[in-house]
């Protein structure tokens, strides 16, 4: 409120702001057509060679039949139905993967090989997200703080001894890369194993779902050719739910460690230099003051 | 022709069953508590429908067996999962024209990920990865910044001399509630009336399909620009970005202040109360006004912050600041 004076300037920053977005959209898009267009034109072609190589083989089939037939599979992939197979499909609301569903509505990842396709469904899965998202986010936070809070009980940094320091320090980058290790990397691997995947398309997976992106274009447990074992789509739920805990644990903790690190460079340059200085007039706990642009 | 025109003639039997059997289904699924397997009696009616379908193309055309029915259905699937749209012409907005690698590229950092485009090779992949990490921040700024003028915007016009100013809270729960409803208004309301216009969809699915997008679910399964058959206007697609755009600085408002709705009663954080009551106004505005600083930095660390999940303007949190005092 007594800042009313800062409009203008506020109209200043956007500005500029959203011009550099734009751009910065712009340039991905230039790239990602560069990148692509090539493939799926060769796909395209690849897949209309395939199309006419089937008419010619069956010939009693005709042009508009196979067409008609193609929206039809599209139209049943879409609404969920594999058409692959046979029709004893497992149905795609069994209550395994109806939780699977829910688990992406809530995370907002939402891969999309699901969706609710009756009114009452989508009109449901409006109120249910409105809810959820936010009870999510509650949740993963209490996981992130607890942990974290348990973390930086190196309350009187500055007070210790600079040996103590440093290893603290190194303590900390140990448990972030071990962590990582083991929830960022390895179960990327597990998963490329079972479903066949070569490891980038493991991690390409890893990263689209953690980052709640969630194209779709490859989810886990989908595959109506493989078995898997019946707990594999909920071990994937709950290794998503961790994910995105260790991720709201660690992004805020990175600045914190790049911020000590540097600190710690400056001292043993001799450079005493107090750089939090004039430190926050209220009494919180110091660590956690340090802004993520650190 | 062929498959069109026997559909309604031969299997007018068949299709009776499948129409009964779903009932008798939907009547047992009704059982469990989970409301979401109420959606299943669906899957099986277009299920049904599918394999109607499927036997009715293999009695038609006798050449065909079982087996090259198969690989056909493979192929087809696995150029639609490939991004090929399959059939013949379509929009601008499902291939890598220009127009839809830009609707792909924020898909992407907004974290909607519909998913009708996705990159194919190795090196767009990590592009994208690349391009997601840079970009997801940035969006979060902008849409910070978005948020910010918004709710500027309004405690100006709730400032306004004939608005009694000797009753502060009551002006700033009025603001808080106009935020809320001309919001609610303008980016979840109305717009639906323009999809139901333009794509030909219910008003329900335009609803849905703008909670789905606002929220970044992002299921893919309604997509605006998609249809081949219709011509859209020009101005559509730059609208509907816009509305994309400011709609999710508005939802993400929302969603705070259900987090802070559902936050509050239980009152383990105390330093969220301490903020909120002391020095936690005036702190925010002292930092805010320096571009860099991430919404973490006006709530140290106590009142939680989303993860990267949700973009959190911080407007909103004066918003639940603003209940919390009066």
């Amino acid at each position: 409120m007594p800042h009313a004076g800062l409009c203008p300037c506020w109209g200043g920053r956007v500005l500029p702001l959203l011009l550099a977005y734009v751009c910065y959209l712009l340039l991905g898009a230039t790239i990602f057509q560069l990148l692509e267009k090539q493939a799926e034109a060769q796909s395209r072609d690849q897949f209309q060679f395939e199309k006419l190589r089937f008419l010619e083989n069956y010939t009693c089939l005709d042009q508009q039949a196979l067409e008609q037939f193609v929206q039809v599979i599209m139209e049943a992939w879409v609404k969920g139905v594999n058409p692959k197979g046979n029709s004893t499909n497992p149905s795609n609301w069994d209550f395994g993967s109806s939780f699977f569903f829910a688990g992406t509505v809530v995370t907002t990842i939402g891969y999309g090989n699901l969706a609710p396709s009756t009114e009452a469904g989508q009109v449901f899965c409006v109120f249910y997200a409105l809810v959820g998202i936010p009870l999510n986010v509650v949740f993963l936070n209490h996981l992130g703080t607890g942990l974290r809070a348990h973390l930086t009980a190196l309350e009187r940094w500055e007070d210790q001894p600079r040996r103590s320091q440093l290893l603290q320090t190194l303590g900390l980058a140990l448990f972030l890369a071990l962590g990582t290790m083991l929830i960022l990397i390895f179960p990327p691997m597990v998963f490329s194993h079972v479903e066949g995947w070569s490891f980038g398309e493991g991690f390409y997976f890893a990263f689209i779902t953690l980052s709640t992106i969630g194209f779709g274009d490859y989810v886990v447990g989908t595959d109506p050719s493989k078995h898997y074992i019946s707990v594999y789509r909920t071990l994937a739920a709950i290794w998503i739910l961790m994910g995105l805990a260790w991720l709201a644990l660690v992004l805020p903790l990175g600045p914190l460690l790049l911020h000590r690190c540097s600190q710690l460079w400056l001292l043993s340059r001799g450079l005493g230099l107090k750089e939090g200085g004039a430190p926050e007039t209220d009494g919180l706990p110091r660590p956690q003051k340090i802004p993520i642009s650190a | 022709m062929a498959l069109g025109s026997s559909l309604p003639a031969s299997p007018a039997s068949c299709r009776q069953r499948a129409r009964e059997a779903p009932e008798g289904g939907g009547r047992g699924c009704a059982v469990p508590g989970t409301l979401l397997l109420l959606l299943s009696p669906v899957a099986h009616d277009s299920s049904r429908r599918f394999w109607r379908d499927k036997w009715t193309l293999l009695q038609n055309f006798t050449c065909l067996d079982g087996p090259a029915l198969d690989s056909l259905i493979r192929g087809i699937v696995e150029a639609y999962q490939n991004g090929d749209i399959v059939l013949g012409n379509t929009t601008s907005m499902g291939r890598w024209e220009i127009v839809g690698s830009f609707f792909f590229s924020v898909s992407t950092i907004t974290t909607i990920g519909y998913g009708n485009l996705s990159p194919r090779t190795m090196a767009a992949r990590l592009f994208c990865i690349s391009f997601a990490l840079v970009g997801i921040p940035l969006n979060l700024v902008v849409l910070n910044r978005l948020g910010h003028l918004m709710q500027q915007g309004v405690h100006r016009c709730s400032r306004r001399p004939h608005v009694h100013p000797q009753d502060p809270a009551k002006a700033r729960w009025l603001a808080g509630s106009i935020t809320l409803l001309s919001g609610l208004l303008l980016f979840l309301l109305l717009p639906p009336l323009l999809f139901a216009h333009v794509e030909g969809w219910s008003y329900l699915e335009g609803f849905y399909f703008a909670f789905i997008t606002l929220s970044t679910v992002g299921f893919g399964d309604y997509v605006i620009g998609m249809d081949p058959s219709r011509n859209y206007p020009l101005w559509y697609k730059n609208t509907v970005s816009l509305w994309i755009l400011f709609g999710m600085a508005w939802l993400a408002l929302i969603i705070k202040l259900m987090l802070s709705l559902l936050e509050a009663p239980r009152g383990s954080y105390s330093c969220y109360r301490h903020s909120s009551k002391g020095n936690f106004k005036a702190q925010s505005w002292r930092q805010s006004p320096d571009g860099e600083t991430e919404p973490h930095s006006t709530q140290p660390g106590c009142c939680p912050e989303g993860p990267i999940i949700m973009q959190h303007p911080e407007p909103s949190t004066q918003v639940s600041g603003c209940g919390k005092e009066s």
